[in-house]
């Protein structure tokens, strides 16, 4: 028996079948395949509850019974990822074999996924279920790095559909994906880069140990394998950049942030050894330009230093300068407790190397003879207040005071772009990553990106912004699907792997290695599988896409409407 | 390969160099600078800057900060001859500034404007076309990348491969020098506000007359900023070291002793090798303007290198608008640059010239001079430009038709 419904304005039907799809829930790894390609969004995702039977496992400090089914409820790794790819699905494939499966999960929605593999400070782990219930969160970004180096792909060459072009202005992480998502769509892109190499700050700012340059340039070229144009070397101004808009259908503009503020309000801040953050990067991550070092009376080599700020940039340059034989380096920043912007395994990571992250004191006065630095004397901070937007204000208290000596120093305090771009205009000028916000990670560039171009299709189709966001309903599962926590070891069976911080600070070898296959398939058992599809049958109209898209299978059959 | 095209380019981010950026940029010109370096990037020799500048400098916005970082105001001269003789006489006030800091304020200053920048780029060779310079072969982190432009200003000094390419920079290798460049602390006697030029007296193994060392007070009373200028010729042949003819001149002069017998070295003496060449008529040629040491680097040593080169860039950035508000870039349209530049910047090359031809490098006229100065009325408080023209006109005969302040020290 089919039903046939017809739109209030008469505009569309659709065509109920007889059968509906069901989800064998306990097979189901939700990835999201079916819910994002379902025509009629009859598929959510569904968060199963905790069993609170006894309160020991569930009880959290600090949070109610209603805040803890909220927290398990309300949002998954999945609703956290900035580019919407369910952890969980992956993991799921990887589990039963289906690693090809897996990463293809990963690079369909992702443009650099062996860069994310290794640098992306992984929003997915923070919420990770796993974490707060029972031990620690999965290791998500290393099993997705596993996969990156076991998994043997090539990504399908771009279709060609619209006639429109569209230039990008930069080639990092947000340009990139902005070129990615575009051609996704059929337009012809070219972006146009003014390094010689493209990927912006990925190979000018992250240093070496942290993200290899082979997975960089392997992510790019298969982004330009597949067709999209990267021009190198193309500096453009105000001028070039009228011209992209006259010649080109619409312009993005992913620029970045590139240039490192400096300490400009405290006299004497030119010493030669006081480097921003960026320059001292550029400097160590181009070795064919070590001997042209901005200053040629520094050395780094067997040095004290500070570095002001205490965000990733700064944990990154202060573990570099570490790496190029500094004797003892400071972080300094305005920041106390809970303020300061580094990630938590950052500073952990940091201060294994012997770096010591000093909190709450401002640069008051550098000190030195001549043009070589000699130290900084700093003052407390009191009354630190960030607002919404970022702005910070505090307080000095001038009777608490502190000398540092140094021979370098390294600004770490944020970026700023350059000032020579139209304003966006709505119709061909688009802004994405830094450049349209603050400077953010490399996951959160990528999701504005794919944003931007949305937003470009949107305009140039004449049609509604498709929604560029991940968020998405998520349900509570019923009752009797339940996540028991007790049932579960508590033990983390394969520690992440990390070299150990005596060797890692002699070279800029990769921190972190890769998982084995029996280390990323222990690691894979411990995926508590909170979440799965969940399906309507009032919405289904049993066209099967659903079970025709499943990547694992036999998760999703077809059943008379009835038996539903 | 990659190519650009642009407008205008600037070979060179120095002082001259973001000087006509800024000025190309303010007049709405689409302009790229370029410099091999990665900034900011230090220099061993100038740093300073004369009053005839500051208008030019708070035009671009970067005189506060310049000012706030100056190591010392000049405003009186001590010029020792080699027979340790001495006079004092005033000078246009100028300032000495460490030139990492301030090269990079007027770099900053033209991308500021809005001029753009790019580092790390070194231009190689000249793209000619039928005899019409148009753009720069270069290097861009090593990789090869061409810029092309409807007008080159070609300012990356007495080094530069393109100047020579052109023919307009010719080594004169009398002309070569050494500059050298040292902090010490612990000299005794500099009088605050006073440089001291010293003419160290021939000495062992014959040392030729070019020979030329400064002190000048820096920052904190007790420290300051060693200079040393010697023409190739005269090192080689004197076979010592620029260490051990600053030994000899610490030791074996009167006021060497005098201020140095207690001093440190605070840094290492660093320097380095400058081609010299006598300037030229032609600083045009189709396409290309060249300014600065580019085209003159004689004259950098007498402290007049950042202002010829600044005025130059000044006064090619008024032309080269010009002829991009035409769409013109003929050679005679651009060769208005040589009539302006000559105005500017000839009287004070010229009374430079002269004044280190005929009278420091001549032993007896200095003598002479030295004591006609001490003669005059009014003594010590004369001019010191005011006075040398008016022995060279007087005593010596010569012709001079200055009357620009520029480079009047």
């Amino acid at each position: 028996m089919s039903k046939i419904t017809i739109d209030h304005d008469g505009t569309s039907f659709t065509l109920q079948r007889e059968t509906v799809a069901r989800v064998d829930t306990k097979k189901c790894i939700n990835c999201g395949t079916c819910r994002e390609n379902c025509p009629v969004d009859a598929i959510t995702e569904a968060q199963r509850r905790i069993c609170r039977i006894c309160p020991s496992c569930t009880e959290q400090p600090g949070m109610t019974p209603q805040q803890m089914d909220d927290f398990c409820t309300k949002q998954s790794c999945t609703t956290a990822c900035p580019l919407g790819i369910s952890p969980q699905g992956y993991i799921g494939l990887a589990k039963c074999g289906k690693e090809e499966e897996a990463w293809k999960q990963i690079w369909k929605k992702n443009p650099l996924p062996s860069v994310c593999a290794r640098i992306c400070h992984h929003p997915c782990e923070q919420v990770c279920k796993r974490g707060a219930l029972v031990d620690e969160p999965m290791a998500i970004r290393d099993l997705k790095r596993y996969l990156s180096d076991t998994v043997k792909w090539e990504r399908p060459a771009y279709p060609r559909l619209h006639d429109e072009r569209v230039a990008v202005v930069g080639a990092g992480p947000a340009g990139l994906s902005a070129g990615h998502f575009l051609s996704t769509l059929g337009y012809d892109v070219t972006i146009f880069e003014p390094n010689m190499e493209p990927g912006g700050m990925l190979v000018r700012a992250i240093p070496e140990f942290r993200l290899d340059r082979d997975a960089v340039r392997r992510d790019i070229k298969k982004l330009q394998d597949a067709g999209l144009k990267i021009q190198c070397g193309a500096i453009l101004g105000k001028k070039q950049l009228k011209e992209l808009q006259d010649e080109y259908d619409a312009v993005i503009i992913a620029a970045g942030k590139p240039h490192g503020k400096e300490i400009t309000w405290v006299p004497k801040w030119n010493y030669d050894g006081v480097y921003t953050a960026i320059q001292f990067m550029d400097f160590a991550n181009n070795n064919q330009n070590t001997y042209r070092m901005p200053a040629q009376n520094f050395v780094v080599d067997d040095a004290e230093g500070v570095v002001i700020g205490g965000g990733s940039v700064a944990l990154d340059a202060a573990r570099t300068a570490v790496r190029l034989g500094a004797k003892k380096v400071t972080c300094v920043c305005l920041e106390e407790g809970d303020n300061v912007p580094a990630h938590a395994w950052e500073r952990k990571e940091a201060e294994e190397e012997g770096i010591t992250i000093i909190e709450g004191w401002s640069p008051k006065a550098y000190t030195g003879r001549v043009n070589t630095l000699e130290g900084i004397d700093f003052v407390k901070v009191t009354n630190f207040k960030k607002d919404e937007n970022g702005k910070i204000t505090f307080d000095t208290d001038a009777s608490q005071t502190m000398h540092m000596p140094c021979t370098f120093e390294i600004t770490a305090i944020g970026q700023y772009a350059d000032n020579i771009f139209p304003a966006e205009d709505g119709e061909t000028v688009f802004y994405a990553g830094d450049i349209a916000g603050g400077p953010s990670s490399v996951i959160d560039a990528l999701a504005s990106g794919r944003k931007a171009a949305f937003a470009v299709d949107a305009a140039l189709m004449g049609r509604k912004l498709r929604n560029a966001s991940t968020d998405h309903e998520i349900v509570q599962a019923p009752m009797e699907e339940k996540i028991y926590p007790c049932n579960r070891r508590k033990v983390r069976l394969t520690p992440r792997p990390m070299t150990d911080p005596a060797v890692r600070v002699l070279n800029f070898d990769d921190v972190e290695r890769t998982f084995t296959q029996k280390e990323a398939y222990n690691e894979e058992l411990r995926c508590l599988g909170c979440g799965y599809a969940l399906i309507d049958p009032e919405k289904c109209i049993g066209c099967g896409v659903c079970q025709t898209l499943c990547p694992k299978g036999d998760v999703i059959t077809m059943v008379k409407r009835e038996e539903a | 390969m990659t190519t650009q095209k642009r407008t205008a380019l600037v070979v060179g981010a120095g002082p001259g160099g973001s000087t006509a950026a800024f000025y190309l940029a303010k007049q709405g010109v689409d302009v790229l600078f370029v410099d091999k370096e990665t900034w900011p990037r230090d220099k061993t020799c100038g740093g300073v800057y004369l009053t005839s500048l500051y208008p030019m400098l708070k035009e671009m916005g970067c005189f506060d900060a310049m000012y706030a970082q100056q190591a010392c105001n000049i405003n009186t001269m001590r010029l020792i001859n080699r027979k340790e003789d001495y006079i004092v006489l005033d000078v246009d006030p100028f300032m000495i500034a460490p030139r990492r800091f301030t090269d990079d304020q007027i770099r900053r200053a033209a991308i500021r404007e809005g001029a753009d920048f790019l580092e790390n780029y070194e231009a190689t060779s000249l793209i000619m076309r039928k005899g019409v310079v148009k753009g720069v072969h270069g290097l861009y982190h090593n990789e090869p990348m061409d810029i092309e432009a409807d007008v080159t200003i070609i300012a990356n000094g007495a080094h530069s491969e393109l100047s020579r390419q052109l023919g307009a920079f010719v080594d004169d290798p009398d002309l070569t020098m050494y500059c050298f460049r040292g902090y010490i602390d612990g000299v005794e006697g500099l009088v605050p506000g006073q440089a001291e030029e010293y003419y160290v007296p021939q000495g062992v193994n014959g040392w030729s007359p070019i020979c030329t060392t400064w002190l000048n007070p820096h920052y904190e009373p007790g420290q300051a900023v060693l200079g040393m200028t010697i023409t190739e010729k005269a090192l080689r042949e004197s076979g010592m070291t620029m260490m051990e003819f600053y030994e000899y001149w610490r030791d074996n002069t009167k006021f060497g002793r005098e201020r140095l017998h207690n001093a440190k070295m605070i840094d290492k003496l660093r320097g380095w090798r400058l081609p010299g060449s006598r300037k030229l008529a032609q600083s045009v040629y189709p396409g290309a303007i060249l300014i600065g040491d580019a085209i003159a680097a004689a004259e950098c040593a007498f402290e007049y290198g950042i202002p010829s080169a600044m005025v130059g860039g000044q006064i090619a950035a008024g032309i080269i608008a010009d002829c991009a508000a035409k769409d013109d870039f003929d050679f005679d349209m651009l060769n208005r640059y040589q009539a302006q530049a000559s105005a500017a910047l000839d009287p004070g090359l010229q009374f430079n010239g002269m004044f280190r031809d005929e009278l420091l490098n001549k032993e007896d006229v200095m003598n002479d001079f030295f004591d006609w100065v001490k003669k005059q009325p009014g003594y010590p408080h004369l001019s010191f430009s005011g006075e040398a023209m008016k022995y060279m006109h007087d005593v010596l005969g010569l012709e001079i038709g200055i009357t620009a302040n520029v480079g009047s020290q």
